[in-house]
């Protein structure tokens, strides 16, 4: 473990994207392994803020990049990688929320909000935040989020969910008017 | 509002992704990555069925479906369908026994074996000890009554003729196949190497297919059966080796068909990193229940592989997600010390959801005592 946590915390090395994708199609792990290094923490973040807890964050995070190892071959713009891995994240993550959502789950889930906050003068704030988010269909609550807790533009976030800028802005307005409303009725 | 707090979230959301975390992940993906690079071209793709982010597939046209048996069914039907297949299922584990005292399903040389002709063409082939009386033998009916021995059964199919085999109260319905029949100790076991049966027991029935076998005792020993087919904790058994699966030369080819593996359909012949590849492939496309059995089958068929430990923690996380925590505390305590001390907080966590907090606190005990420094030191003293 602590020899493999030390690699990890090793800066990934200069080789560009391209190299990596190629050497990658190629099985190598080294170069999966740089990968990994390079975009797990992203990836992470960008499943966590999603989610609001971390139950399902190493699985997420797995997938993604096995998932993307595997799909190399779909990349045409091997420039365009970091963007592509968190569209698959983003996927999973819609997969999954939706699944929560059809087993009711959320509804548990709603008083159990685990969000880790570093200031607690926010925590209520950013808790209250999630719990307002449990109740959305995964189809508004990630182009929200996205949008306004990942700062993605909304072309990015169109992007990130397959969808059309349309449809996103006109998601993100219904999450908007939802969460007003669940915020009104507390 | 809304959007102030996701401002302010930006900035304060504390991501819990530390080294000991990515590394952890990291194995794993890694040891995925190593299998679909190891696996046979037709074995790609079985990981995820949704395409890369370039494909023109929306993805949210996969999120209904599910996968079964080579067909895609979407929607409220899929749900329905996969209900009916669970209840099939549950069926199957009833009529089901662990292996262990199986009537031995592998025959006698069968080349060497007396015949037993029927009109219609089909034979029995019979070992020494094959006790078969044959009770009907017409146009339209073929019925046998086997009480003892092991008989190999070849079918001519014949759509106007229907075929029985009785043995012990259980009766096996021939739908066209190759099937062995062994009557040993009260049990009956059937194998099936080619086409299908149907297997009716009391009032229950189930229907085998090629490269599936069952074994049923008799009555007395039902409610035993139900008992452990019911059991969570109850782990896959080996079952003797059978002629047509001995051992491969591959260092992780099976040592011996699982009869749980067989029973429920799955191959028995998978590598270790095939199993470990199914199991995360269920569990990414949700379907927990296989990806826990397909761990156990993992861990029984493998035990001295190094994915065991891996399989075990993974396991315990898949059972948690079940909502089962003692199930999962006991997966996890089995990874021991491995995982720079991962599995040992997660056991501690998990009997505490459990509502075992002498197990949960002796966890954390043993946690902080191997690992006083680790990343979990915090969360574990509050456990004591």
């Amino acid at each position: 473990m602590g020899s493999s946590a030390a690699a990890l915390a090793t800066s990934a090395d200069a080789i560009d994207d391209g190299a990596l994708v190629a050497r990658i199609k190629a099985g190598d792990e080294a170069a999966f392994s740089k990968l990994y290094r390079r975009y797990s923490r992203h990836i992470a973040g960008v499943v966590y803020r999603l989610l609001g807890n971390d139950d399902h964050l190493d699985d997420i995070v797995q997938d993604t990049f096995v998932i993307g190892a595997k799909q190399l071959n779909e990349l045409r713009e091997p420039k365009a990688l970091r963007g592509w891995l968190t569209t698959i994240a983003v996927r999973r993550v819609k997969r999954h929320l939706a699944s929560c959502y059809r087993r009711k789950e959320l509804s548990s889930a709603l008083d159990a909000v685990t969000v880790r906050v570093s200031e607690p003068s926010a925590r209520e704030e950013v808790h209250a935040l999630y719990r307002a988010l449990s109740k959305l269909p995964e189809k508004l609550r990630v182009p929200w989020t996205l949008h306004h807790l990942e700062g993605e533009t909304l072309p990015a976030v169109a992007k990130l969910c397959d969808s059309s800028l349309s449809s996103v802005k006109r998601h993100i307005a219904a999450a908007n008017k939802s969460l007003r409303r669940s915020y009104d009725a507390h | 509002m809304p959007t102030d707090a996701a401002h302010k979230a930006r900035d304060v959301l504390d991501v819990p992704w530390d080294e000991v975390r990515a590394a952890r992940v990291h194995r794993r993906a890694l040891e995925a990555f190593r299998t679909n690079r190891e696996a046979p071209e037709d074995c790609v793709g079985e990981l995820d069925e949704e395409s890369g982010p370039d494909s023109e597939l929306d993805p949210r046209q996969n999120d209904d479906k599910i996968p079964m048996a080579g067909i895609v069914l979407s929607g409220r039907w899929a749900w329905v369908m996969a209900a009916v297949v669970a209840a099939a299922t549950v069926c199957g584990l009833v009529l089901y026994l662990q292996a262990g005292s199986d009537p031995q399903l592998a025959a006698p040389s069968w080349a060497t074996a007396s015949a037993l002709r029927f009109k219609d063409g089909s034979r029995s082939l019979l070992s020494e000890q094959a006790q078969v009386h044959v009770v009907e033998d017409t146009p339209a009916l073929v019925r046998v009554r086997q009480t003892g021995g092991r008989v190999r059964y070849e079918i001519e199919p014949r759509r106007e003729r229907r075929f029985q085999v009785a043995a012990h109260g259980v009766t096996i319905t021939v739908l066209g196949t190759v099937f062995d029949v062994a009557v040993e100790d009260g049990k009956v076991a059937v194998s099936v190497g080619r086409g299908r049966v149907r297997v009716a027991h009391q009032r229950r029935t189930l229907e085998l297919a090629t490269g599936e076998h069952i074994t049923i005792s008799s009555e007395r020993d039902a409610a035993k059966q139900t008992a452990e087919a019911e059991d969570p904790s109850v782990g896959v058994q080996a079952a003797p080796p059978r002629p047509a699966e001995q051992p491969g030369s591959a260092k992780d080819k099976a040592p011996a068909a699982s009869a749980a593996a067989s029973a429920t359909g799955s191959a028995s012949q998978h590598t270790a990193a095939e199993l470990l590849r199914q199991a995360d492939s269920a569990r990414a496309s949700g379907q927990l229940g296989r990806a826990a059995q397909t761990l156990r089958s993992l861990i029984a068929q493998y035990p001295r592989d190094r994915r065991v430990t891996l399989a075990l923690f993974t396991l315990g996380r898949v059972e948690r997600q079940r909502g089962r925590h003692a199930v999962a505390a006991r997966a996890f305590e089995q990874c021991g010390n491995a995982l720079g001390g991962d599995a040992i907080a997660e056991s501690a966590s998990s009997w505490a959801t459990a509502g075992q907090q002498g197990r949960a606190r002796r966890a954390a005990r043993r946690y902080l005592t191997t690992f006083p420094n680790g990343v979990h030191a915090e969360r574990m003293r509050q456990l004591q």
